[in-house]
């Protein structure tokens, strides 16, 4: 027992949920002000350990290896990577605005238990842990978008809270079938012993597939499922948007990867390909289509979000395949790496728009080029990195997940992947016009352009060009962390 | 003996029943109550399941199932207690939790 609490990622988790505990009750126990001027760095300094952490796991230099209920591997890593990452620079982005204020505490603290939930689900390897996992990252993010106490905050949250406890519902139902049919909870057993078991076990087995597609659908923002989406990034505050855009969506992507598209193979009362390739062409177009007509910034990037998930959906179709089934599924994982980038660098922009002209609407974006020039510019290079914009991160994903689509013999699904792709370059560049060529409604003068949020936001710009450069190397890194959610988990 | 489909087909009709409060009513506490319904519809599920089994298996038996109900159950609790605080909060700003009037965010 003690052994296995000392395994790599486990002290790692259990610090950082610990400390994201602690922190609330500082502010408590101790001098005035003391707990809300201490908990952002301390925020930090686990979320930032947890990259460090992770990254030495990705590099190799952590032992790997299956312990129950986790499956420790370089795709865990890579998660527990990009979700660290994306927490980092959001209390980093909120460091002016929340630090020393009232709800400090519980911000940061939210933040990292929220994030830590997300680690456990990029780990986890059973069905229960994953259950559990979705529900740690979820419930603190509800207060999170409660965090303001404005009209549009508290009604974002209601409708977050009732969309995602249904979500959780039908997931945890559908695990219960799944566990009904193979009587265990560990998830390479199940595909064992579905292996050995008839035709009436996989068609009720379909049956749990549908919930568990309807619960995950939620989190993931499937076409069906995302009616929520729009209102809650809208109406939560950005920082917390960005939290739950780039790296909530993330995590439901990751249960539905180490759940789902493991046990792909074992649907087979179901045409897997066929299915996820609809939802996958829906999403996209959908998403799209209604980015198009919207009026506010930051429901425009809720509706790119949607039709990003489509994208990713698209490598999904063929991890049934065995033949295609890592390189689709490194594609996936490329853009979801890039997706987690360009959105959390989107939303946090438009936290620090927000906070210098208190406005998300897009006529706040006319002129900005000349009021916030740096958060212009860098806005500009997460829009082209959105948009698939050759040098850029985004486009080198969008190609492996349009080859994954070739070598699937769909090409009807590469294409209308293209076609969406360079729709988007409408609205995207729409924007990117309202900032460089557009006057300013209000007399144009320059705002002091705050600058946590720019740090973050300079950081992501910085590393959509990196990744966009170094894309041979980055592919290589979901390649293997592909390979491993096959190898290590038995 | 029961047979094991009774308890699913009751654990089903239950998440029917979870599922249409959830869309049908007004009052966010209902909605609160129908997602308990959810939740305890797949506890019946799992409990029947690991007592009777679906399919018959070899070895000792397994009892998962009845650990993951008791995690769902502390799974409810905490999200029924953030839930009536976002009620809470809800009512301060609106003056009222009838979801069908709260609905400032459009398009």
């Amino acid at each position: 027992m003690m052994e296995q609490i000392l395994k790599p990622p486990v002290p790692a988790i259990l610090i950082a949920s610990l400390l994201g505990l602690i922190t609330p009750t500082l502010g408590r126990y101790s001098k005035e002000r003391f707990g809300t001027d201490v908990s952002p760095h301390i925020a930090i300094a686990a979320l930032l350990a947890m990259l460090v952490y992770s990254t030495a796991g990705v590099a190799g230099l952590l032992p790997g290896g299956a312990i129950p209920t986790l499956s420790v591997d370089k795709l865990g890593y890579l998660f527990t990577v990009v979700f660290s990452t994306v927490g980092l620079l959001i209390a980093i982005a909120s460091f002016e605005r929340v630090s020393g204020k009232v709800n400090s505490e519980a911000f940061y603290s939210l933040l990292v238990l929220s994030v830590v939930g997300m680690t456990v689900v990029g780990f986890s390897r059973d069905v229960l842990l994953i259950f559990v996992a979705v529900t740690m990252f979820s419930v603190p993010t509800y207060a999170l978008v409660a965090l303001r106490k404005t009209p549009l905050a508290s009604e974002a949250a209601m409708k977050y809270f009732v969309v995602s406890t249904l979500s959780t519902g039908l997931l945890i139902y559908a695990l219960s079938i799944i566990y009904g049919i193979t009587g265990t909870t560990d998830i390479p057993q199940i595909l064992t012993r579905l292996s050995f078991m008839g035709q009436s076990a996989r068609d009720m087995l379909s049956v749990g597939f549908i919930f568990l597609l309807a619960g995950l659908g939620f989190e993931m923002a499937i076409v069906p499922f995302h009616l929520w989406i729009p209102d809650a990034y809208d109406g939560a505050p950005p920082m917390v948007a960005a939290l739950l855009a780039a790296a909530g969506k993330i995590a439901g992507f990751a249960a539905f990867i180490r759940l789902a598209a493991y046990l792909a193979p074992a649907f087979s009362a179901l045409n897997w390909t066929q299915i996820m390739a609809f939802l996958a062409l829906i999403t996209m177009t959908w998403g799209n289509v209604a980015a198009l007509m919207q009026k506010r910034f930051t429901r425009m990037l809720a509706y790119s979000s949607i039709a990003h998930a489509g994208y990713v959906l698209v490598g999904l179709t063929f991890v049934a395949d065995p033949r295609l089934s890592i390189f689709a599924l490194a594609a996936s994982l490329y853009h979801l790496f890039n997706y987690a980038i360009m959105k959390s660098g989107s939303f946090l922009a438009a936290f620090a728009v927000e906070e210098g002209l208190n406005s998300v609407e897009v006529t706040a974006y006319n002129g900005l080029g000349r009021r916030m020039p740096l958060t212009a510019f860098s806005l500009t290079m997460l829009l082209l990195a959105l948009a698939g914009i050759p040098p850029l991160n985004g486009f080198w994903s969008k190609v492996f997940l349009f080859w994954a689509a070739i070598s699937g013999e769909m090409a009807w699904l590469a294409v209308a992947m293209a076609v969406n792709s360079a729709f988007s370059v409408g609205y995207y560049g729409w924007i990117i016009k309202r900032m460089y060529v557009d006057r300013p409604e209000a007399p144009s003068k320059g705002v002091k352009e705050p600058m946590a949020p720019l740090i973050a936001i300079l950081i992501l710009a910085a590393l959509t060009v990196i990744v966009g450069i170094f894309y041979p190397q980055f592919y290589d890194l979901m390649v293997k962390a592909a390979r491993s959610l096959y190898t290590t988990s038995s | 003996m029961v047979p094991v489909t009774y308890y699913m087909f009751i654990s089903a009709a239950l998440i029917a029943l979870g599922v249409y409060g959830l869309v049908s009513k007004r009052n966010f506490i209902r909605m609160l109550i129908s997602i308990e319904i959810i939740l305890n519809a797949a506890n019946l599920n799992l409990i029947a399941l690991t007592t009777y089994g679906l399919y018959p298996r070899v070895g000792p038996p397994d009892l998962s199932g009845h650990v993951m109900a008791m995690f769902i159950i502390g799974v409810a609790a905490a999200e029924a207690a953030v839930g009536l605080a976002l009620a809470v909060s809800v009512y301060r700003t609106y003056r009222t939790i009838n979801v069908r009037e709260i609905r400032k965010l459009r398009g």
